[in-house]
């Protein structure tokens, strides 16, 4: 067998992800397959357990896809230790989940690189580079967090001046973020805010409180993730767009939300007026992925895909997870285009809740719809 | 709200006031705990025929609302209905001092004749029952009431029957502030929202389980078979339907053995009793299971995962596992126990939240058993093959209603 950082597949990968040419991505993805089926042990025993024939996998939709959950339970690097390899782990914040998820990426720079040029597409197609706030734990303090890593690599990529990381891992230090982005106004810099949309609720709660609204310059932005998740008061989409306009004077179409996981190496961003001429409002945006990554909405059931426009479970094949495994079986829902690259999420799959005879019949039927048999 | 909802909202209260006044003036004529036994036994003797047009209609209408196959509604309203013999009626009927009270019910929808066991015996203790049941679908009550009518009028006038959806918080209200008690099955949050006056029973979300105990258990097949039946019957979606198999196992892989015999029982039945179209939250969430199962697997952890194809049942062997809770539609854990001690420990994290358990144990490790249940919760332990029929005595939730209704002679 060959060494695996030998292995021509993740020239080919990087060589796609800095020059994607769309045609080439399923014949791509398929011998990115076959490589991970041949180097990870945890896979190809998944894929034999389920029945799936190797020889019968000729199209994108015929992957099997893992569960996010196998992160928890195997190990989905392959065979070979790299050196200068990183390891991630889940947040643990899932409900029910009772491991943390651990993803080894053995080719961090296919991460970087996965990362920064959707980045450029999604946060910076001005070409700027811009002060920065990051309101999570920068690398060095989080190594672990994937997220961690992604500030740190857009500080790196795309920051300029003073960049400031408020935040550690007891939490965000929300008056350090306020004196950094009073600077930045009254110099009339621009910023990049990046963080979780719970740190940004907890900065506009510190603002109102304070009763202080900034202008902040024209090109400011903010990139948040996460969703309602560890927040108090959850804010929707729309919510945050308005809390920015409303104590930082940013422009709602500069206001892009994030979806990503530390099971993947890419990830998806709104599509806002400021970076593909989509102007949905905040709650109907979809999000883009990257050429390297496609989606799909499947049956919980068969695990095929739904029909065009229907809803299911998200599926991503990501090239950039060329180390570990690139068919990711999400617990979220969504709608995907017939390209896979337009995607709009639609929260997440339950866990089993402590119930007796107890639904009311109008919920008992809103649950049947969107049957998916 | 628009002028026709409005004019809709105050004629439906009109009727509902005048529905209670009705139940009340019936309290005045009440027939006697004997004939509202007797009528009600012929009641549920006819209903016990699969022919009965009233029963056609009533399931008809359920298996349009929640696509469960007529087989699983058919099987699951027999299960259901078994206690309710004109022996246990009449000897109930005998022991008890009537009190004339008005009783509004409000049941739930998820389980097709929830709630029968509380609203019988209120009925034979002398109360007028108002039963408020969902918008969409008119259930077992309606055609129930039907029946009870043909048989016997005067009972029959005992009982009314209206369909209102929990937004008509006012017409809540007014069943609240005019009836003496509430009963009302739903989840607890929705029982925590109830007020007003009227003393209120809230039967709210209560999960059941299964314990296999046998030294050395010679019958696994029909005790999987009993289980596979209490845990489809209901699409396993009420409080009595089973989430967790335990098998006292001290290392001879019975429990393992047992998972896959189960396995083995849903699957015949399966062919036998057919399933429902899955929604989407409900197949993620048995996805998750399956997957989180086979994971686990895979990584070493004991765990072994049986499924079919379609998601119709999933079988979970989990060594250590404490009570799971399922998303219903057949998908069951099954662990080993060591001792009661162990057993106790498993059911930690659903201790005070249980409803039944069905047991099947030797008989000098019993009584230890029925002792941790009990201290558990269970209102309710019967044989395998049983669960979905407590007996009409049945203290459901602790049996407060039952003694409130129920002081015997």
């Amino acid at each position: 067998m060959r060494k695996q950082s030998q292995h021509p597949i993740y020239a080919e990968v990087l060589s796609f992800i800095r020059a994607p040419h769309t045609e080439k991505f399923e014949a791509l993805a398929l011998d990115v397959f076959r490589f991970q089926l041949e180097n990870i042990a945890a896979y190809r025993e998944y894929c034999r357990r389920i029945g799936a024939d190797e020889k019968k996998i000729t199209r994108i939709e015929d992957i099997p896809p893992i569960s996010t959950l196998a992160f928890k339970y195997a190990r989905l690097e392959g065979v070979e230790e790299i050196a200068g390899g990183k390891t991630f782990l889940t947040s643990g914040t899932t409900i029910g989940s009772d491991e943390r998820g651990t993803h080894i990426v053995t080719r961090p720079e296919i991460y970087r690189a996965s990362a920064i040029a959707h980045l450029r597409r999604m946060l910076f197609p001005d070409a700027m580079r811009v002060r920065t706030l990051a309101m999570h734990p920068t690398a060095e303090r989080m190594p672990e967090s994937s997220l961690s890593q992604m500030i740190s690599w857009c500080i790196e990529e795309f920051g300029v001046g003073p960049c400031v990381c408020v935040a550690d891992r007891r939490g965000v230090d929300s008056a350090a973020a306020l004196d950094f982005l009073k600077a930045a106004e009254r110099k009339s810099v621009p910023v990049c805010i990046l963080g979780t949309t719970a740190s940004l609720g907890a900065l506009f709660i510190h603002m109102e409180a304070r009763e202080v609204c900034l202008k902040l310059a024209k090109t400011s932005r903010i990139m948040d993730t996460g969703g309602a998740k560890g927040q108090a008061s959850p804010l929707d989409a729309d919510a945050v767009c308005a809390n920015a306009a409303k104590f930082l004077g940013i422009d709602e179409a500069l206001v892009i939300n994030e979806y990503g996981m530390t099971e993947l190496c890419s990830q998806l961003y709104d599509a806002t007026a400021f970076n593909s001429g989509d102007d949905a409002p905040p709650s109907n945006r979809i999000k883009l992925a990257p050429p390297w990554m496609r989606a799909a909405a499947i049956d919980p059931v068969t695990l095929k895909p739904v029909a065009p426009g229907e809803i299911g479970m998200l599926r991503f094949f990501d090239l950039a997870n060329v180390g570990s495994v690139s068919a990711i079986l999400t617990e979220d829902f969504g709608i995907v285009s017939n390209a896979g690259d337009r995607i709009r999420i639609m929260g997440r799959a339950g866990i089993a809740e402590l119930r007796g005879c107890a639904l009311a019949i109008e919920e008992f039927e809103a649950a049947e719809i969107g049957r998916v048999k | 709200m628009s002028e026709a909802a409005q004019l809709t909202g105050a004629v439906e209260a009109a009727q509902l006031r005048e529905t209670i006044a009705r139940l009340r003036q019936s309290l005045v004529s009440f027939p006697g705990a004997m004939r509202v036994a007797d009528s009600l036994g012929s009641a549920f003797a006819r209903w016990r025929e699969r022919t009965l047009p009233e029963r056609r209609a009533a399931l008809a209408r359920i298996a349009a609302s929640s696509g469960w196959s007529l087989g699983l509604l058919d099987e699951s309203i027999d299960a259901l209905l078994a206690p309710f013999t004109r022996d246990a009626l009449e000897s109930f009927a005998s022991k008890i001092t009537t009190r004339h009270r008005l009783g509004g019910f409000i049941m739930p929808a998820n389980v097709a004749g929830a709630g029968m066991h509380e609203l019988v015996v209120a009925l034979i203790s002398g109360v007028s029952a108002i039963v408020k049941t969902s918008n969409r679908a008119r259930g077992i009550f309606h055609e129930f009431a039907h029946t009870l009518r043909e048989i016997d009028l005067r009972v029959g006038g005992m009982l009314e029957v209206v369909t209102f959806s929990r937004e008509r918080r006012d017409l809540s209200d007014l069943m609240q502030r005019e009836c003496d008690f509430i009963v009302a099955l739903g989840e607890d949050a929705s029982l925590a929202s109830l007020g007003g006056p009227a003393r209120i029973f809230g039967f709210g979300s209560r999960v059941s389980g299964a314990l296999i105990s046998l030294t050395a258990p010679s019958n696994l097949t029909s005790l999987a078979a009993a289980i596979a039946l209490d845990v489809t019957l209901f699409e396993q979606q009420g409080c009595l339907s089973p989430h967790h198999i335990f098998v006292e196992d001290t290392g001879g892989g019975s429990a393992r053995e047992f998972a896959l015999v189960l396995a083995g029982a849903l699957d015949s039945l399966a062919a036998v009793l057919t399933t429902t179209k899955l929604s989407l939250h409900t197949a993620a969430s048995i996805r998750r299971i399956r997957e989180r199962a086979r994971w686990r697997e895979i990584g070493g952890r004991g765990v072994e995962l049986h499924e079919d194809a379609a998601m119709v049942w999933t079988v979970v062997f989990d060594p250590s596992a404490r009570f799971m809770l399922s998303p219903g539609h057949r998908c069951v854990t099954v662990t080993p126990i060591r001792d009661p001690a162990d057993f106790e420990l498993k059911l930690a994290p659903v201790k005070g939240r249980l409803e039944a358990f069905a047991l099947a144990a030797a008989r000098h490790s019993r009584a230890i058993y029925l002792d941790v249940l009990a201290g558990a919760g269970v209102t309710y332990v019967c044989d395998p093959g049983s669960m979905q029929s407590p007996p009409l005595m049945w203290p459901h939730g602790g049996g407060a209603f039952l003694d409130f209704v129920s002081t015997h002679s």
